[in-house]
């Protein structure tokens, strides 16, 4: 038996540190050694997963496959040929991928998942430019916005699950990629059109989000408006 | 079969006032679960359990219910269904889901000499789980062999179920003028960075009843109100060292045990709330000057016409013709918003004391521990759950938050004070 010579207060069991202030626990004889006869079992309760993945599988893809077998057996009847039902079925196509990549694999990497969904959405706007025979925008307009506004879902997502902003940090973080999303977009579509970036719209929604996320940053260091915010939103 | 004696009627159980509240809020960050633990003189044989709470579930029918949505409000359902026991945990009290314990509102775990009891709130109070648990325990060593008296909170099994056990009492109860208002400013919050959804963090300290109650006695005040006001002084303080621009009231609930104003034998929800708090933007306060605020408020508000009064209000929201026809689907998430908005921003913390529980004294020599544990919530951060047994006080601190502030000043004082104070956490 110790006692805490920080809070005065007996530690039952063998603790290495205080729980109240976690001052290490040293004894003159190492009483570590000694089986744990602490009154808390060392098992965890995890949770129960309410979810079933596969149920949820089987499902989406009851959902997405009937609505596709019937469009395309319509399109087939009616038509001349298959038409129309393709961008019904690629469409289809890459709801099932979006909503049974998560559950896919047994371990939720959102890396890995959220790979296969961008993927899928470049897959399906070049098989609709190769179904519509439309141009070439597939390549060099399509893809660019796609895949940038995949990595500011990523950054976002992984910066706010590794918690590497915290508070007002958070909604600045998401002003700043919103005004590089419009800029981003804007270059794109110029690019594609004329060749040559002319700032424009993108400008004027740019300035506004970046002073926001400028007065939430220097908020953030007035600790009193954290607090006040804190106990409004209890964070 | 002691449920064959039950009314064909009593199958299923309307819900009390207080219990329509935990369906609509419960979440995995709020589940609604508490527990009352006795730790035996002797390591806990599983199988001998399991018959005894088999036992103890038949004579006790308002437990052995599972949770049934109607059209309107949810509702108990009798089931025969055997509840298996489960091994104790280092995280208790997490949400209990429909899926888990075949739809059972309660789990009974055990662990070296430990016998636990983890319950919805819907299903009971404090006062009913700690009934539950003592008649689960003398049955336990009763089958083990020793003979056991009744009384003192102690159900005999080989009786049958009593109507009066699973009688809502909020109803006969209630009376007298709704005059109570009940809008609260929004007191202040502890805070500080939340641990995962499913865990939760229990300091537990052991301290002498006579030292306490000497503390008390010099104070003029009850265990609880001491209690009270030194989580009140400790609170306070932790909001000033913080220095906001503006103070905020702090608050703490205090549930109060209505069995001990009106007669009633139910084992189902009968107890209200107090929130009792000091104002600090009139000042500072001393402790003595806390202690003195707390004992006189509670003397003024624990009575029976207001304790009365406070329970037709209660009721008088749940007649509501507006909130008799809305369907449950639609009242379920009124209910929780309603409970958000109002509820857990009036109080910074709660002091739940079961009392000191008595039992046979030929029970009580097999019986060394008795813990009470409220269940972690995101809403209110810090939770204080206290019982005494055998001439020890249990106090078990629940947070949901890493820092350690409030229990470390909480049994800081109480040394400071010369009470003895033993400590022990889940925590490695």
């Amino acid at each position: 038996m110790a006692y805490c010579v920080n809070c005065g207060v007996k530690l039952k069991g063998n603790p290495r540190k205080c729980p109240l202030c976690e001052t290490p626990v040293l004894l003159p004889v190492n009483h570590h050694e000694e089986p744990d006869c602490s009154g808390f079992p060392s098992r965890r309760d995890e949770p129960v997963a309410a979810f079933d993945k596969d149920l949820w599988i089987k499902l989406i893809s009851v959902i997405t496959a009937a609505p596709a077998i019937l469009t395309f057996a319509i399109d087939y009847l009616m038509g001349n040929g298959i038409d129309w039902s393709l961008y019904i079925i690629y469409a289809l196509g890459l709801v099932w991928v979006w909503c049974a990549s998560p559950f896919l694999f047994k371990r939720n990497i959102f890396p890995l998942w959220f790979a296969i969904d961008t993927f899928a959405l470049i897959a399906f706007l070049f098989l609709v430019e190769r179904t519509s025979n439309t141009g070439n925008w597939a390549l060099s307009l399509a893809m660019p916005i796609a895949l940038m506004v995949a990595v500011i879902v990523f950054t976002l997502v992984s910066t706010f699950q590794n918690k590497l902003v915290r508070q007002l940090q958070k909604p600045a973080l998401v002003f700043i990629l919103a005004a590089v999303l419009c800029l981003s977009i804007e270059v794109f579509v110029d690019l594609y059109r004329i060749q040559l970036y002319r700032p424009g719209w993108s400008v004027l929604v740019a300035i506004p989000c970046l002073a926001f996320a400028v007065i939430l940053l220097i908020l953030q260091r007035r600790q009193w408006i954290v607090n006040e915010l804190r106990h409004w939103f209890r964070y | 079969m002691v449920t064959k004696s039950l009314p064909k009627a009593r199958s299923y159980f309307r819900f009390d006032n207080a219990a329509h509240i935990y369906p609509a809020i419960k979440n995995r960050k709020q589940p609604g679960v508490f527990r009352v633990s006795a730790t035996l003189s002797e390591p806990v044989d599983p199988q001998i359990l399991q018959k005894a709470l088999n036992a103890t579930m038949k004579r006790i029918p308002g437990f052995s219910v599972k949770l049934r949505k109607g059209l309107f409000w949810n509702y108990f359902v009798h089931s025969e269904d055997e509840l298996p026991i489960q091994p104790d945990v280092l995280n208790p009290c997490m949400e209990i889901t429909r899926n888990e314990n075949d739809g059972f509102l309660l789990r009974v775990r055990y662990h070296q000499c430990r016998i636990a009891l983890e319950i919805f709130h819907a299903l009971a109070d404090g006062s009913g789980a700690m009934i539950f648990l003592k008649t689960l325990v003398a049955e336990y060593l009763k089958q083990k062999g020793y003979p056991i008296l009744t009384g003192n909170g102690v159900l005999d099994c080989a009786e049958p179920a009593r109507s009066e056990e699973m009688a809502d009492s909020f109803r006969p109860f209630a009376g007298g003028a709704h005059i109570l208002k009940r809008e609260e400013p929004r007191a202040y919050q502890i805070y500080g960075e939340p641990i995962p959804t499913h865990d939760v963090i229990l300091t537990h300290g052991t301290v002498p009843v006579e030292d306490m109650r000497r503390l008390a006695k010099s104070l003029d005040a009850s265990i609880t109100e001491c209690l009270t006001a030194m989580l009140l002084f400790i609170i306070n303080c932790q909001q000033t060292q913080e220095a906001p621009r503006w103070l905020l009231p702090v608050r703490v609930q205090v549930p109060v045990n209505l069995r001990s104003f009106f007669n009633t034998e139910t084992l189902r929800n009968f107890s209200s709330f107090i929130n009792v708090g000091l104002e600090p933007r009139l000042g500072d306060y001393s402790f003595e000057e806390i202690v003195c605020q707390v004992h006189n408020y509670l003397r003024y508000e624990v009575n029976e016409k207001l304790l009365r009064s406070r329970v037709a209000a209660n009721l008088r929201t749940e007649s509501t013709p507006f909130l008799r026809i809305v369907p449950l689907f639609l009242k379920t998430p009124m209910i929780g918003l309603g409970y958000k908005l109002a509820g857990p921003n009036t109080f910074s913390s709660i002091v739940s004391n079961l009392g000191n529980v008595e039992m046979p004294e030929e029970m009580e020599k097999h019986v060394q521990q008795l813990d009470f544990i409220l269940g972690a919530s995101h809403d209110t951060k810090v939770k204080c759950a206290v019982a005494g047994f055998k001439g020890k006080l249990s106090i078990m601190f629940t947070r949901s938050i890493k820092e350690a502030k409030v229990e470390q000043a909480f049994f800081r004082f109480l040394v400071e004070q010369g009470i003895p104070v033993e400590i022990e956490s889940n925590q490695e």
